[in-house]
């Protein structure tokens, strides 16, 4: 009898606590994501067998904004024309460089016109670019010691899909990806166009998905399109300067900060300002580097958004 | 002697006295005095202002986090946690203020990197550096040597570049970035 009561004063007190500890082990933040798309990629790109992405397919959608010819403006086709006339960059090349473009916008629900301008204007596509550097950024993402780092040990940190669609993809788990220079067409080289894709591609939707996080923990809204300009933004020029101009808003603009997150052109606006980036990032910087990153980081987004978006021009 | 030479005292004597009063003007709007109100002359002050804020702070033990990296190695961990508590309690009384002085922004860099716990809830870097570099730090401090803590370091360091450097053809960190990487590259590294 005894027995049985201490038994039932535990489990008294273990339903309670256990049920606590499963409610804050699977606690996770509700996503602030208002509606976007269901998918960018038009299906008629799709390679064969890639199913379309679950996210949001229950929830009302909106329009791309994103141009499906791609780059966008006219300044920009022109200087992709000049390459390929130049043979800067081969037939054969491109088309592998778009349609492993196109497998992972369908795999990561991924604007495929925001990869290409991103990989365009970090290497203009060339996937050789800086192979025989040995200290810098290299390939067509331009990826540095610490980018390999975050493929090959945390590839599944920010986003959970990232080791199946490499697999997917690529037939097998790649990994360890190197600047491997003497093997060109071995699939662990980042000089190996599909895997510098889909490496750039995953690094980028790190970006993307850890920046949605913490928004979402702090109950922000944001419109999911204009996140992946700031993702642009800090695939470029590190999260750290991304935040920075979240934070320098909220201190000094409260009024539009709400408002970085859902307008575009307050964004374009807020990373063009010295007094909002350039002022955040001389709280880490000596104010000449801080105004020419600030410098670079709005050059660099105009180019993306004039590239990317359809009806923009510079 | 020529004319040349009998004009050349004079005009060192010049040279010296434009250099002395320059310095002075530069010093004096530097400081913490108001200058008068001349806009071209404020904006000197406030570039120099700014810039001694990333190079230097007027509170001693704000400065003393340029310095942690060589108490662990001449005094080892004890030393080092002793001097790291005591800047945590002059970054938290910093950081109380609430203002928009130079101190603040390293007391908040110094924050982000080694007391993130310091930061606001609502602060975006709260949860990134608690995420990809304060638990590893942590680990650290209580196993250092050991090659676990070398794992963590590798992790700690690319994590911090990741996402901080905003060159990609010119990787670089910020000063408060490269001192804690220096400082638990130290701890991590084998025996001496």
């Amino acid at each position: 009898m005894l027995l049985n009561d201490l038994r039932l004063r535990h489990v008294i007190w273990i339903l309670p606590i256990g049920l606590a500890a499963w409610i804050i082990l699977n606690w996770r933040p509700e996503s602030t994501a208002l509606p976007g798309p269901i998918s960018y990629t038009p299906s008629s790109d799709l390679a064969s067998g890639i199913p379309l992405p679950m996210a949001n397919r229950s929830r009302p959608t909106v329009p791309s904004v994103f141009a499906t010819n791609y780059p966008a403006s006219t300044r920009l086709k022109d200087e992709l024309k000049y390459a390929r006339q130049m043979g800067k960059l081969k037939p054969e090349n491109e088309e592998l460089i778009v349609r492993v473009i196109n497998a992972m916008g369908a795999q990561y629900n991924m604007p495929p016109s925001v990869l290409w301008c991103l990989l365009f204007q970090e290497s203009r596509l060339d996937h050789l670019r800086g192979i025989s550097d040995d200290s810098g950024a290299r390939g067509i993402g331009q990826f540095s010691s610490f980018s390999f780092y975050e493929v090959n040990h945390n590839l599944d940190r920010y986003y959970s899909g990232s080791l199946k669609a490499w697999i997917e993809l690529l037939g097998r788990d790649v990994r360890p990806v190197s600047a491997e220079a003497k093997r060109l067409d071995d699939p662990s080289s980042y000089f190996y166009i599909p895997t510098a894709v889909i490496s750039s591609a995953t690094y980028f939707n790190n970006r993307y998905h850890h920046l949605g996080r913490l928004l979402s923990r702090n109950r922000i809204p944001y419109d999911p399109q204009l996140l992946w300009l700031h993702a642009a933004l800090a695939y470029n020029k590190g999260s750290r300067s991304v935040l920075a101009l979240w934070k320098e808003t909220h201190r000094h603009k409260r009024r539009v900060s709400g408002k970085l997150f859902t307008d575009r052109k307050i964004f374009l606006g807020a990373v063009a300002s010295p007094d909002l980036l350039g002022r955040a990032l001389q709280r880490i910087w000596t104010p000449s580097r801080a105004e020419s990153y600030a410098k670079e980081a709005s050059r660099h987004l105009a180019i993306i958004n004039e590239c990317s978006i359809s009806g923009d021009k510079p | 002697m020529n004319k040349k030479n009998q004009n050349a005292p004079v005009i060192l004597g010049i040279f010296f006295v434009v250099t002395l009063v320059s310095a002075g003007v530069i010093y004096y709007f530097a400081g913490d005095n108001q200058g008068p109100g001349i806009s071209m002359i404020g904006n000197l002050r406030g570039y120099f202002a700014t810039h001694r804020a990333d190079h230097g702070s007027p509170s001693p033990a704000l400065a003393s986090f340029s310095s942690l990296d060589d108490d662990y190695k001449k005094g080892g961990l004890e030393k080092f946690q002793a001097k790291k508590e005591e800047l945590r309690i002059e970054v938290e009384s910093v950081l109380k203020k609430d203002d928009d002085s130079p101190d603040h922004d390293k007391a908040e860099n110094i924050a982000v990197y080694m007391f993130p716990d310091l930061l606001d809830k609502e602060d975006f870097e709260r949860d990134v550096a608690m995420e990809n570099w304060y638990s590893q730090e942590n680990k650290i401090e209580q196993d250092p040597k050991s090659p676990e803590s070398r794992r963590e370091f590798e992790d700690l360091k690319n994590n911090v570049w990741n996402y901080e450097n905003p060159d990609r053809g010119q990787p670089t960190v910020s000063d408060y970035a490269a001192q804690v990487i220096r400082i638990y590259d130290a701890m991590t590294r084998g025996e001496n």
